[in-house]
């Protein structure tokens, strides 16, 4: 299947308690919306943990800020942690600078390795 | 079973009559001269009167032809030394099938081709023209689109075959004289068109060299629940409009109805849109005594797509709060999470509380804490901006700036002598957690110093060799640099530039820059005016 989407999310579970979404591509106004869907999806199922892996991502603008927004907020209500890993230099300044590190409790050694 | 097989004796001959008779196809008995000998009752029936096969045909096989209107085809066969048989089919039923086939075909490729050309814009106007045209070259000699009525006046484009479209106006009470008009324009089902008597269509429908209509036909243009005008074909020749072509101008109408009442839709959208963005554009900066401003606002390209930058300046005011200090000079730039009109209601919610708020707090930490708490949304934790915001108190002939930051990128300054430093302000993002942590930062401008305030699509912008690069926070400041005593219009101009040549066409965020600058002792050629420059440029 060819996928035309300048977003690709893969879900996987490392553990049965887990849901690791790993990000690839673009997180921007126009899929923003496909990840806050994908995971909707995750956290409906049994998971302790939600994981957004954002390694493999390459552009993040106010939109993808705002879909992390939405899915911490989401998973807060729904008792689920909510971690990111993977966080590259170039989107550790943009956190920084916006102060949602401290919003969205990114760990210490993510924020200020 | 046993087969078919000859009977020995023959079967009397009013049998043998009766089984040619029975045949489909004209069977004929002719001698060697071609004389008819025998006729069955197909032939008698295709062909009376014919006594020999030459009236028919020279040829010695066979043969193919109209014979009184009809088209026959015929084939001979020997039987002996001086007889043969021709077995003639009439074939009107086939061509009629054909011709049918072949109208349905065409039929099809129409729609097929209207439907390509109808969905290919969504500006009404073409749309509207698109359909006379198409009209006019494949169901009639005139086609008219007449839109729905408004102020008692309705507008037409026309077009006869051949030729250009038409347009104009024509009173409301003239357009109800074109019989079924009104009925369509009303959504009603359309008015078969026997009973439509083309002469009494006003003489202002068609042009005056038309001549007489023949043949009318007036049909909706279906919309989305009202319609989207009424289509009108005349033909010339006198007769109807068969069964079949009303049908296929209904389905016509229908496809032209949609894309025209979608052009419509779009069309109300882009202006609702901009309506909600006139509070995103840049303001008219005032003017700062002792101050030089200069914005800019480059939107993103796709216009269906407002951006929520935005930036405004607001000059010493009077407080509004009982015995407390004036409001001082402020001068803010802020970026609304997403696009479209959610953004822009938003980006005007946070310009219209600020303006409000300033009046009433004034220093810059308690101000973005109010703020913020006006713009949390319990119902929306995801929607938030980020802004910087500086409040300038005159000072001998420089001034005193506290800067403070809501999750935006550092302001950066450029001072008299070149260096460039960021301004160390800190903070949360507004409208998200209710509690938020700002450092503000005060720093000091002295005359021929600058400072820049704008949003992150400026480092953001992607470009480069690659194409893929951002521009970065490194790469403006080194920029910003290079403005060294320009004053501030000339470096909005210059990073709009210098950014502009690094994305090179390619897409890009919103970029908003709001530069404020401290006139030099010495005058240059800067004349401390306020521009806003927008650069939506023509490329």
């Amino acid at each position: 299947m060819i996928d035309d989407s300048p977003l690709r999310i893969d879900v996987s579970h490392p553990d049965p308690a887990t849901a690791l979404l790993s990000l690839a591509g673009d997180l921007d106004f126009d899929t923003a919306e496909e990840l806050v869907d994908e995971a909707e999806r995750a956290l409906i199922t049994e998971i302790r943990t939600l994981r957004l892996d954002l390694s493999g991502l390459y552009i993040c603008d106010s939109s993808g800020l705002s879909a992390l927004l939405h899915i911490h907020h989401d998973a807060r209500e729904v008792g689920t942690d909510f971690e990111i890993t993977g966080v590259t230099a170039q989107l550790r300044r943009i956190l920084e600078v916006t102060g949602l590190d401290a919003v969205l409790g990114t760990t210490p050694a993510e924020a200020h390795s | 079973m046993t087969g078919i097989r000859n009977v020995s004796t023959p079967p009397p001959t009013h049998l043998l009559h009766a089984v040619l008779d029975a045949a489909a196809d004209a069977v004929l008995l002719c001698d060697d001269q071609g004389a008819i000998l025998l006729a069955n009752a197909a032939a008698r029936r295709l062909m009376p009167g014919l006594t020999s096969i030459g009236e028919l045909t020279d040829d010695p096989d066979s043969f193919e032809r109209e014979w009184h209107g009809r088209p026959l085809r015929g084939r001979r066969q020997p039987v002996d030394e001086g007889h043969h048989v021709w077995t003639v089919h009439d074939c009107t039923d086939e061509h009629a099938r054909a011709a049918s086939l072949a109208a349905e075909r065409e039929r099809t490729a129409f729609l097929a081709e209207a439907s390509r050309r109808l969905s290919a814009s969504l500006h009404r106007g073409r749309c509207v023209r698109t359909t006379v045209e198409l009209a006019a070259a494949h169901l009639a000699d005139a086609a008219v689109v007449v839109l729905p009525p408004s102020r008692h006046r309705v507008e037409w484009v026309r077009a006869l075959t051949g030729s250009r479209f038409e347009t104009g106006v024509m009173r409301e009470r003239d357009a109800d004289g074109v019989p079924g008009l009104s009925e369509a324009l009303a959504g009603f089902p359309p008015v078969p068109s026997r009973w439509l008597d083309p002469a009494q269509v006003p003489g202002s429908l068609l042009p005056a060299d038309f001549g007489e209509i023949g043949a009318l036909l007036v049909t909706p243009l279906p919309g989305n629940g009202v319609p989207a005008g009424a289509l009108i074909l005349a033909r010339r020749a006198p007769g109807l409009f068969s069964e079949m072509e009303e049908l296929q101008a209904r389905i016509f109408a229908a496809r032209a109805g949609a894309a025209i009442s979608a052009a419509v839709l779009y069309q109300e959208q882009v202006e609702t849109t901009g309506i909600l963005q006139a509070d995103l554009l840049p303001p008219e900066l005032p003017r700062i005594e002792g101050l030089e401003l200069a914005g800019a606002y480059r939107p993103a390209k796709d216009a269906a797509r407002i951006g929520g930058d935005f930036y405004d300046a607001f000059p010493r005011t009077p407080s509004l709060a009982p015995g407390a200090d004036p409001a001082e000079t402020m001068v803010v730039l802020g970026d609304v999470c997403g696009k479209g009109p959610k953004a822009a209601v938003l980006a005007g919610k946070v310009r219209q509380t600020l303006r409000a708020l300033r009046l009433l707090e004034g220093r810059p930490d308690p101000l973005l804490r109010v703020l913020n708490q006006a713009l949390i949304d319990p119902r929306d934790r995801s929607r938030f901006v980020t802004l910087a915001l500086a409040s300038m108190v005159r000072d001998g002939d420089g001034w005193r700036v506290t800067v403070a930051s809501g999750g935006h990128p550092p302001p950066l300054i450029l001072r008299a002598s070149g260096g460039v430093e960021p301004v160390l302000a800190r903070g949360t993002l507004i409208g998200v957690s209710s509690t938020i942590t700002v450092e503000t930062a005060d720093v000091t401008l002295g005359p021929g110093d600058l400072m820049l305030l704008y949003s992150d699509g400026l480092f953001e912008a992607r470009g480069g060799a690659g194409g893929r690069e951002a521009y970065g926070e490194d790469r403006l400041a080194d920029s910003l640099g290079t403005c060294r005593n320009m004053p501030a219009t000339a470096v909005v101009e210059r990073l709009e530039q210098l950014v502009s040549d690094w994305i090179n066409g390619a897409g890009h965020d919103d970029i908003a820059m709001l530069a404020v600058r401290v006139p030099p002792r010495v005058p240059d050629y800067g004349n401390g005016h306020h521009h806003a420059v927008n650069l939506r440029r023509a490329r």
